[in-house]
């Protein structure tokens, strides 16, 4: 008899984007013409047709009014063959995904914005769509992201209230704190309009791919473990490429060695399998020009520890800035800075420009890879976040000048871990980091202008919830947080120790503090442990 | 031998007595019986033991229970709530399945069944159904109705539209021409001319100062006149409540109560038909007095949440089920006195006096 207390809590993720000035550039990929009477592909046509034929227009019905990610066909094509009885072979399935998402996906400039739900990223805070329509009738089952990672004519939006209402009867009992069909009516309408079918971006990026054989350099950052850089060789094989890759944490001990297989989707998504000694990683990444790539990656067997990283293309021919340690520098004294890239023995103080009251004071290169600086910034200088310019150089990411750290936020600000690894569901952990802020140039915190300094190292414990007065302490029972603010949740399954509650669930307060510059700083935010993830094929 | 005789009367005599005594006052001409909706069958307890007294095979968990006047023939939705069964509730026999799918020229109507009740003579079915055409590549919605089915023939006689959101249907006591048609708001169906409206907002009412009322009444009560159910209003300043709703089944009014706590969430109420005490469930058991609006008694189901309470015929004991396997039965004060456990996880229990 297992009884679950908890509704299994639909993660809401979000993105943290990496800091990087990105300089887009026109991709050398080849345009290759479709063959004019094939419908997507082969495959497609053979997989596809019995169920979906071409209409009067000469496109097949409803696949060629659609356009997704590699990550939403695949869900698309798992319920054809789920519920629909399709019947295709591993190698079909892959094939229909990387067909379907050549001829159907998405430009790089629409999947950017969705990457957190691509990625699969638990645990981040997805914003709200800006439609309140949307926001009450489309987002209480299933992440925006689900919806927003596709194109659709208007006909295909409005076919998504019926198959809703088909599939799901009881949308109406669930979602009583609305008419649903009245609100879906309208979200569809504000969906058509900004998530059409036909696109400039896609018009101009579909049949280009990225080649991206070639060594590049690798800058990372994991949640409680901080910023890692690396080395990474891509070389092609029979279906996308091999790669390995070593990567070292600035804090810790490394070399750590990866290797990996991956397919590019669309000419520009590469969807990764590392093995890490045992370990294996997913990483879900994108091309997003001839010398840059931006991603995510996650264990396989624990979604929430992940990270994210960019890799950058090797050169020889000028010095590239890609990490700074730290990116925020204070007002008033004089920073001591590590500055890691390549090519940087021939970086020159003057090679810099800087904003008015910021001076590089000494600037020694300790390897081709890494600079020790002193940065004096003045007191008068502008607080705010600024790009470093050059012609002689490259720098990625923003800086930032700021007075004082005034407060500290922990990420995620709501953590939702899972259970998991007794029976086949896999635990979901957190990373929990804290970020200093600054108040900005108004002196108030919590406001638009208020600068984020970075993660800071903390000192983390766990409270009861809510913190005093708790009717109970399930902290015994749901899991640990590590002195570095990784959170593990126990197994699932029935706890004969536990009274009323039968689970190891529950929730806790998560606080971080932290000292800069003299002052002690803390702060607080929610946890809670739940059940497995068992309908997994809402995300 | 004399003396065995005596012993035996000495005996006998009081038994006789008491039991006498006990149908003397309660003109007791029914059998009572416990009907729990599990996971692949209807179970029915005996609660005088209570034992299982019987387990009636059926496709999927069971969600609506009704049955007719005399207790004798009931209706049960189970089947992914895609059929109906008629049982006869005296020999616990399935007597019919009626699957309401249909086709269309293009495909399969999927018609799935959100509220069913039987007309108090046994004789009719009506159903209200949520429908889907299933067609080659692509799921089209058609217009939600209640449709009233021929028990005899299988065949449905008429149909009416219905709003989205109803989930309860419900004869009116003592008139078999109008069914309560429960959604969001209330409705009443007149089956003289099949005509459906509006009898009362309750998530729109009339006057918004009232609070907007939300409820899912999975569970509805109603056999001893009165059907209940927890209450969550908000008004328009943002107060949110947690009470009871119930109406008369006789009169079709309806009555609202607020206890002043923090809403925890309650899945369902069963209402005494003195309209005295309410008594709720769910993580936790409620007494509520309903004079003074308040919680008088609190405890915690035995062994976590339970979703169904309902009051014995008698209505001196409290039944507890849903959720788990098991059935309890408490003292009013909310105390248990004994435990069942059932073959499946459960969903709701209703209590049925069978006319002898
Ligand atoms: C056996 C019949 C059958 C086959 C084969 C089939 N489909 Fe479908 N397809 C359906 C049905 C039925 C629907 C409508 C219900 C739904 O969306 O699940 C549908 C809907 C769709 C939709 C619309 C879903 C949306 O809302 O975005 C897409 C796209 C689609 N199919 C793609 C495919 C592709 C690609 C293939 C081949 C790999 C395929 N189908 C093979 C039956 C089939
Ligand atoms: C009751 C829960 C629920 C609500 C509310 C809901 N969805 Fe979904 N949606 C689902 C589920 C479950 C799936 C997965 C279907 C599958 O592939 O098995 C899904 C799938 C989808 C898909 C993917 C279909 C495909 O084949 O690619 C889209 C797009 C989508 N929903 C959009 C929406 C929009 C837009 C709304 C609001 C109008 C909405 N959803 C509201 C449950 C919901």
């Amino acid at each position: 008899m297992v009884k679950q207390k908890l509704g299994s809590l639909i993660v809401i993720v979000g993105f943290l984007s990496i800091m990087s000035a990105c300089v887009e550039q026109s991709p050398t990929g080849h345009s290759e013409k479709k063959t004019a009477n094939v419908h997507v592909s082969k495959q497609v046509e053979k997989s596809c047709i019995s169920c979906h034929a071409v209409d009067q227009e000469g496109k097949l019905e409803r696949i060629e009014s659609v356009r997704k990610s590699p990550e939403g066909w695949a869900q698309t094509i798992a319920r054809m063959e789920r519920i629909h009885g399709l019947k295709i072979t591993d190698k079909e399935r892959e094939q229909l995904v990387v067909d379907l998402s050549k001829e159907r996906g998405l430009a790089p400039e629409e999947a950017e914005k969705v990457q957190y739900w691509l990625a699969n990223k638990p645990s981040y805070l997805e914003a709200n769509p800006p439609n309140e329509s949307v926001v009450k009738s489309c987002i209480g089952c299933h992440a925006a992201g689900r919806f927003e990672a596709q194109r659709r004519t208007e006909e295909e939006w409005k076919n998504l209230k019926d198959f809703h209402l088909v599939m799901y009867p009881s949308i109406y009992l669930n979602h009583r704190h609305t008419d649903w069909p009245e609100e879906a009516d309208k979200a569809i309408e504000y969906l058509a309009k900004n998530y059409g079918v036909e696109s400039k971006v896609w018009d101009q990026w579909k049949g280009n791919e990225y080649d991206v054989s070639g060594k590049w350099k690798v800058v990372g950052f994991q949640g409680t473990k901080g910023f890692y850089l690396g080395e990474s060789e891509f070389t092609k094989s029979n279906d996308g490429y091999t790669e390995k890759k070593s990567i070292k944490f600035l804090k810790g001990q490394g070399p750590q060695e990866l290797s990996g297989n991956m397919k590019i989707y669309t000419g520009y998504m590469l969807r990764s399998h590392y093995m890490q000694g045992k370990k294996k990683i997913n990483g879900s990444y994108n091309v997003t020009s001839e010398n840059l790539i931006k991603g995510d990656w996650s264990y396989k067997e624990d979604l929430g520890i992940t990270g994210e990283e960019t890799y950058y293309k090797v050169q020889n021919e000028k010095p590239e800035i890609f990490h700074s340690e730290p990116r925020a520098w204070k007002k008033g004294t004089t920073n001591k800075v590590n500055l890691y890239g390549m090519n940087l023995k021939k970086l020159k103080t003057e090679d810099l420009e800087l904003p008015k009251g910021v001076e590089v004071t000494k600037l020694t290169a300790t390897s081709d890879e890494q600079i020790e600086a002193e940065i004096k910034v003045s007191k008068n200088s502008e607080t705010d976040t600024f790009l470093v310019n050059g012609d002689k150089v490259a720098v990625h990411g923003k800086f930032t000048l700021y007075d004082k750290a005034d407060y500290l936020k922990i990420e995620p600000s709501y953590g939702v871990s899972r259970m998991g690894d007794a029976g086949p569901m896999d635990k979901v952990s957190i990373q929990y980091v804290a970020y200093a802020y600054s108040n900005g140039k108004d002196g108030k915190s919590e406001t638009k202008d208020d600068l984020k300094l970075g993660p800071v190292e903390a000192e983390w414990s766990l409270l009861t919830y809510p913190e005093k007065n708790a009717k109970r302490d399930d902290r015994p029972y749901i899991g640990k947080l590590d002195k570095n603010g990784l959170y593990t949740p126990k197994e699932e399954g029935v706890n004969k120790d536990r009274t009323f509650v039968q689970e190891n669930v529950g929730s806790a307060t998560v606080t971080a503090k932290s000292i800069i510059d003299g002052e002690t700083l803390t702060t607080k935010s929610h946890h809670i442990t739940t059940v497995p993830d068992y309908v997994n094929n809402i995300h | 031998m004399t003396k065995k005789l005596v012993q035996i009367l000495f005996f006998v005599f009081p038994l006789l007595v008491l039991s006498n005594f006990s149908i003397g006052s309660a003109e007791k001409n029914y059998t009572e019986r416990v009907f729990i909706s599990g996971y692949g069958q209807i179970i029915v307890v005996d609660p005088s033991v209570p034992k299982i007294a019987e387990s009636i095979e059926v496709k999927g968990p069971v969600r609506d229970m009704s049955f007719t006047e005399d207790g004798k023939t009931g209706l049960f939705l189970a089947n992914d709530r895609k059929s109906l069964y008629v049982v006869d509730t005296v020999q616990n026999k399935i007597i019919d399945e009626i699957n309401l799918q249909a086709r269309t020229d293009k495909g399969l109507l999927d018609r799935r069944v959100w509220g069913s009740t039987i007309s108090p003579d046994g004789k009719k079915a009506y159903a209200f159904v949520t429908q889907g055409e299933k067609r080659r590549n692509s799921f089209k919605v058609h217009p939600s109705k209640i449709l009233e089915i021929d028990l005899g023939s299988k065949e449905e006689l008429r149909s009416v539209e219905a709003p989205y959101g109803t989930h309860v249907l419900q004869f009116k006591q003592d008139d078999a021409s109008k069914i309560f048609v429960w959604g969001y708001d209330l409705f009443e169906l007149d089956l003289k001319d099949m005509k459906l409206k509006l009898k009362q907002g309750i998530k729109n009412p009339e006057n918004k100062e009232n609070g907007a009322g939300n409820y899912l009444m999975l569970f509805p009560r109603g056999e001893n006149g009165i059907n209940s159910i927890p209450l969550i209003k908000e008004y328009p300043d943002g107060r949110v409540t947690e009470g009871i709703m119930w109406m008369n089944r006789q009169s079709g009014k309806i009555k609202t109560l607020e206890y002043d706590r923090e809403p925890i969430g309650m899945f369902s109420a069963v209402i005494d038909k003195n309209e005295q005490y309410a008594y709720t469930t769910l993580n936790k058991w409620y007494k509520v007095d309903i004079k003074s609006q308040k919680i008088v008694k609190e405890s915690a189901p035995p062994n976590g949440s339970l979703y169904g309470v309902n009051l014995s015929a008698d209505e001196e004991k409290l039944y507890y089920s849903g959720a788990g396997n098991e059935f309890i039965i408490a003292n009013k004060d909310l105390e248990v006195e004994k435990h069942l456990v059932l073959p499946t996880d459960t969903l709701d229990l209703k209590v049925i006096k069978i006319k002898q």
